[in-house]
């Protein structure tokens, strides 16, 4: 039983680590800020318990009671953690924020929750392993005593991130699996405290009770427009959400939501809208001079619900065409709504970066829409090297373009958007920006082995339909050709995280 | 007061598609007041700022302080969030010296209402920017609290 605490305390703890940045993502993010926040916070909480848990071990009678008792209290602690945070979260963050806007709150508003919610069971939890030390230690001495169980709590730490992580949410989902665990902490407490009030067996009861009380992080942060919550699903990568709005519009939202999307469809309509309908352009520069014969092969990394499939094969025409849509996240496939391009349309889960690999080395084009957790682009899909590797997939005249934020496009200083334009510009000879209209995006467009067309021969080279905002992003004034040439952002040396994460600490606009 | 506010502004967008939005724009003479401010209003509601921007000053440069030149560089302002504030506060004093005289009575309501969302939103999120600075430090002031009342609290337990 004694070692069982250990690995249970262990297992909890760093659980609790990783459910805890799940379980706020709804309203908070998962951004790296958000992780640096709940392990730092974490790692003080153990660091306090265990201080405190040494003093305690020394002084007190009955070492079993005690870690028994502290165990109890760390899984009510930890319900009501569960329980109450959503309450907190809806309360901090002010209704209908637009993304930037609500970022410059995501910092505060996580560490608030990791220090109010997520330390105090840690805290307790760090406690038990000096005093079962103390109570071992009788028998085994101190040094065989430590071992054992350091080495336990060890153990259940890598079954709770692991297990967590493949089991927990996915079958259980983040609420229920942070509920389950406050259950398990005060059934052994229970076991362990002998002494315990008749009260406090009623807990167990009560803990299931929490269990099955709404789940108020489904309709959090809602975007304006009163959406209808259709789906909600916990995944290994984050927590995602459909949407139906009154005129028939589904977006697909990842984590914090607010007012951005991760998919969008229209009913019956080829243009989802926002910087979708710009990849229209992207076949059109690319079918330029090249010998109409063969049909037109292209990948879209970060394929999501495929919004941009529409708009790219406006683009194309009557061309034939086959493609294969990579995306990381399996289940944002599964909620997506059924691909109605048969076996044209081969879909993909797994890295970006890694299956590009298997590519053929005629595309004509390569899409890039990848974000992690909203809107930090993934480090290995920034680098000299990977445009390099994209470059050598494409055949001659081939496009590669990217969903890009601007919020550092007209910075006088150096910005990671510069250094990642000047990893794409040290393998492709033409690159253009199009500003996309009502947005913080641009849409960048990347030409191999030829200069991209002139802007006025678009006027002859668009499909008629195209909505009139894509004519907008068009227009000269709204097209970026020269951008300031500075290092490139390299797989050796990438301090893009850090970047972002200073452009958000000084409340930037991501 | 011009005469081209509410023609400007007041008109929904033509049914038109890109590629004949752009082969019209493009055919604006740009040495004509008129033309650019039908630059400045078919590219401000299709939401090429930039171009809208681009307008304006050619509207200011061949009709130098007219008030219409001075409300596209306002309008414009307002619909970017990183100078909304200062602009709204310059919408206000706009309107306070032509809003009440102005033919484009419904882009003054609407300018005056963007203004109050505007204010609102901006009331809410400084509250809860300062929730976010002050929050952290009780969270810690918390955590000390709860390692001392632990402490205490296991002890007597203790029976000693």
């Amino acid at each position: 039983m004694i070692l069982f605490a250990a690995f249970l305390a262990g297992f909890s703890a760093l659980a609790i680590e990783v459910l805890g940045v799940h379980f706020v993502a709804p309203w908070f993010g998962a951004s790296s800020l958000v992780w640096s926040n709940q392990i730092g916070v974490i790692l003080f909480a153990m660091a306090l318990g265990a201080a405190i848990g040494g003093r305690v071990a020394k002084k007190h009678s009955n070492p079993a009671l005690a870690s028994g008792l502290v165990l109890f209290v760390s899984g009510l602690l930890l319900a009501f953690s569960a329980f109450f945070l959503p309450l907190f979260a809806d309360w901090f963050l002010p209704d209908a924020l637009r993304l930037d806007e609500a970022a410059t709150l995501f910092l505060g508003g996580s560490l608030t929750s990791a220090l109010f919610f997520f330390a105090p069971p840690v805290f307790m939890l760090a406690m038990v392993a000096p005093l079962l030390v103390e109570l071992r230690s009788v028998e085994r001495g101190a040094g065989r005593a430590a071992g054992e169980i350091s080495a336990m709590g060890t153990v259940g730490s890598l079954l709770g991130v692991f297990g967590t992580t493949f089991l927990g949410i996915p079958v259980l989902g983040v609420r229920h699996s942070l509920f389950g665990i406050a259950f398990l902490l005060v059934l052994v407490g229970l076991l362990l405290w002998r002494t315990k009030p008749s009260i406090s067996k009623f807990t167990p009861v009560l803990i299931l009770f929490l269990f099955w009380t709404p789940d108020l992080s489904v309709s959090a942060n809602l975007p304006p427009g009163n959406p209808v919550v259709e789906q909600v699903a916990d995944t290994p990568y984050q927590r995602l959400r459909t949407l139906r709005f009154d005129d028939g519009t589904w977006w697909l939202q990842m984590n914090e939501g607010v007012d951005s999307f991760q998919s969008i469809h229209k009913p019956d309509s080829t243009w989802p809208g926002s910087y979708y309908d710009l990849f229209v352009l992207a076949p059109i520069y690319a079918m330029e001079g090249r010998d109409g014969s063969a049909p037109f092969q292209f990948w879209t990394l970060g394929h999501g619900a495929g919004s941009a499939m529409e708009p790219l094969l406006a683009g194309i025409g009557t061309q034939d065409w086959s493609a294969v849509g990579v995306e990381l996240d399996p289940k944002v496939l599964e909620l997506s709504p059924k691909s109605k391009w048969g076996s044209r349309l081969q879909l993909v889960a797994g890295d970006a970066r890694s299956l590009l690999r298997y590519a053929p080395k005629n595309l004509d084009l390569v899409l890039l829409d990848a974000y992690s957790r909203q809107f930090e682009i993934p480090l290995h899909l920034a680098t000299q090297e990977f445009f390099s590797e994209v470059y050598g997939h494409l055949s001659d005249g081939g496009i590669f373009v990217a969903n890009l934020s601007s919020s550092t496009l007209e910075e006088p200083n150096q910005s990671w958007l510069h250094a990642l334009l000047s990893g794409v510009r040290h393998s492709f000879e033409d690159i253009r920006l199009h500003r996309v209209p009502f947005s913080r995006n641009v849409v960048l467009f990347a030409r191999k082995g030829r200069p991209l067309p002139e802007l006025e021969t678009l006027v002859r080279l668009l499909p008629s339909g195209v909505p009139v905002e894509v004519g907008a992003a068009c227009l000269p004034s709204q097209v970026v050709e020269q951008v300031p040439e500075i290092s490139p952002l390299r797989d050796y040396l990438n301090p893009l995280a850090l970047w972002q994460a200073s452009e958000w600490l000084g409340g930037g606009r991501p | 007061m011009s005469i081209l506010l509410p023609f400007l502004l007041a008109f929904a967008m033509p049914q038109q598609d890109a590629a004949a939005f752009l082969k019209q724009h493009l055919a604006l003479a740009p040495t004509n007041a008129e033309a650019q401010a039908v630059r400045f209003r078919s590219a401000a509601i299709a939401g090429a700022y930039s171009e809208a921007r681009e307008a304006a000053h050619a509207f200011l440069e061949l009709r130098p302080g007219d008030p219409v030149g001075k409300h596209f560089l306002i309008w414009l302002d307002s619909r970017n969030p990183a100078s909304g504030g200062l602009a709204f506060q310059e919408a206000t004093s706009w309107l306070a010296e032509y809003g009440e005289d102005a033919q484009g009575a419904q882009e003054v309501i609407q300018l005056r209402n963007d203004l109050q969302v505007f204010l609102q939103q901006e009331e809410l999120l400084q509250k809860a920017e300062a929730k976010a600075r002050t929050f952290p430090a009780l969270g810690l002031l918390f955590l000390g609290l709860l390692a001392w009342a632990g402490n205490r609290f296991v002890m007597r337990s203790s029976g000693d």
